[in-house]
């Protein structure tokens, strides 16, 4: 055997689940430990959001998802800061003491210093040099007994305790170290979850807006999808899938339909020399439809709060279930891609309760 | 001695169902029924047709929309086999998609760094009508291009991307 066909890929871990959505939910008061939800909130930033489902539910929930009447809403902003400039006057207060942001900065993960605010919580991710520079305690990031990896450090503050004010000491430090270390300026994603920050923004009165952010909506884009190979998977298939090929196979299958990959059209007529990719059967125990599907995508700077909003509206709207009717072939598959290219999740969600789960890592 | 209060209901027929039962079922239920790590076997690759001069936006018309999948596994055959031969060769390639000059092909998990080896170091030429926006102008014949893959991203899964662009 050559040395070169050593199976040394990307070390990718896909943590599958088969899990029962609560039978009421409290749109005011959704669960945070409960699958899918929980897969949501395991990914604070993502940069692409995708939505396959058939054309039927496109055309139900359309109005409330896209357009001006769109129920849910997003808007980020790109802005060019510091990050001593966060933690001052009313910028500080009014969004991480009074209110809830959260931002993220440009770089890539384990290569460059990369700074984010989520929930209240400042993370600082460092190389040596800056981590030694800056003053500040921290703890190394594991590297997995890697051996040509440079080290690298993590320092959190929760920047809403009540030690963190102008004038204490453990503050006083990050100050000094944005003052001195880390001053340069960088892009920045900031998002805010107070609702009427949307029409705030854009008129201009809102603290950041003295960094002068460029506003953009979180909109999507419809792809459709023409007769699509479907497989003719039942609410009840779910617990028959836990084979790992079959539950790598149906994750494949839904990359591919957020790829708009030609290899899932029933008009595709490829030669297998070229690709033997085949929309997958289970065995042959499932049999292929042929459906108009669509995609709908977000990109942006999308916090867990957004696809959760969408994901209950979408749910509610479309895959309503009548007392006594039986629409069990009725799925929608929500996939988010996170900021780094590290983490993804992919969620597919049946007409009742049941829900299939991947995350995805490295 | 009395029997224990616990003795005399056990003797009780068990038709009768106790009271506070069905309660405390309601809470029982796992949300979730099934956890399982996975590890996939295949490895995706998005490639990149890069060209040594710029596409200028007025030829960009020029040539097909989108490379075809035979015009992708003859500029993929190449590199794998001048770097293994027969062996390279014979790696069986999925092209996925294509768009513009980029490409997702799926590759065997134990054939990615074969793949990874052998499109970095390989320079080709290919005739420029087949390449999107490369397609020379009307009449001057057919002209050769020289072209080069880029890994623009590497997985265990398909899509993806770091998201980079949104920073602008």
């Amino acid at each position: 055997m050559l040395d070169i066909h050593r199976d040394d890929g990307p070390d990718t871990k896909v943590f599958f689940s088969h899990s029962l959505l609560p039978s009421y939910i409290d749109p005011q008061n959704v669960s945070t430990k409960k699958k899918p939800f929980s897969t949501f909130n395991a990914q604070p930033f993502s940069h692409t959001l995708d939505l396959i489902l058939p054309e039927e539910i496109y055309e139900i929930v359309k109005g409330h998802v896209e357009g001006t009447a769109a129920t849910a809403k997003g808007v980020y902003a790109r802005v060019y800061m510091k990050l001593g400039e966060v933690l001052q006057g009313d910028f500080f207060n009014e969004y991480i003491k009074k209110g809830n942001i959260m931002m993220l900065s440009e770089g890539r993960p384990l290569v460059d210093n990369v700074f984010s605010l989520y929930d209240g919580t400042l993370r600082l991710e460092l190389d040596r040099p800056t981590y030694e520079r800056c003053g500040l305690q921290g703890k190394p990031i594991e590297d997995g007994g890697k051996k040509h990896q440079k080290n690298r450090w993590v320092i959190e503050y929760n920047l809403r305790e009540p030690s963190m004010t102008h004038g204490k000491k453990g503050f006083s430090r990050l100050e000094w170290a944005c003052k001195n270390v880390l001053d340069q300026s960088l892009t920045w994603l900031f998002y805010n979850f107070n609702s009427s920050a949307h029409e705030s923004l854009r008129a201009g009165t809102e603290p950041i807006s003295i960094h002068h952010p460029t506003i953009h909506a979180i909109e999507p884009t419809t792809t459709k999808l023409p007769r699509t190979l479907v497989p003719r998977l039942k609410a009840s298939d779910p617990s028959s899938l836990y084979d790992a090929e079959d539950a790598l196979a149906l994750h494949e299958y839904i990359g591919m339909l957020c790829l708009d990959s030609p290899r899932v059209s029933a008009n595709d007529s490829i030669d297998p020399h070229l690709s033997r990719y085949e929309v997958p059967t289970f065995n042959g125990l499932v049999e292929l439809a042929t459906r108009d599907m669509v995609r709908m995508r977000w990109r942006g700077f999308i916090p867990p709060h957004f696809v959760r909003e969408l994901f209950l509206l979408v749910r509610t709207a479309g895959l309503k279930v009548e007392k006594g009717e039986i629409h069990e072939e009725r799925w929608v598959a929500w996939s988010a891609a996170a900021f780094g290219g590290a983490r993804e999740w992919t969620v597919m969600q049946w007409a009742g309760r049941e829900t299939l789960s991947w995350e995805c890592e490295g | 001695m009395a029997p224990l209060p616990l003795s005399t209901a056990s003797s009780h027929p068990p038709s009768t169902p106790a009271e506070p039962r069905p309660k405390k079922r309601k809470t029982a239920p796992p949300s979730t029924l099934h956890t399982s790590t996975l590890r996939p076997q295949h490895t995706y690759f998005h490639l990149r047709l890069t060209t040594p001069t710029p596409t200028s936006p007025s030829s960009s018309s020029s040539g097909p929309a989108h490379l075809d999948p035979l015009t992708i596994r003859t500029l993929l055959t190449p590199p794998l086999q001048s770097y293994l031969g027969l062996t390279g060769a014979g790696i069986p390639i999925d092209i996925l998609k294509s768009e513009g000059k980029d490409v997702w092909v799926r590759v065997r998990g134990e054939d990615a760094r074969a793949l990874q080896a052998g499109v970095g170091a390989w320079v080709g030429g290919v005739e420029g009508g087949l390449v999107p926006g490369e397609g020379g102008e009307e009449g001057s014949g057919e002209k050769r291009v020289r072209v080069a893959w880029r890994v623009v991203r590497r997985g265990g899964r398909l899509g993806g991307g770091d998201g980079g662009e949104l920073f602008g």
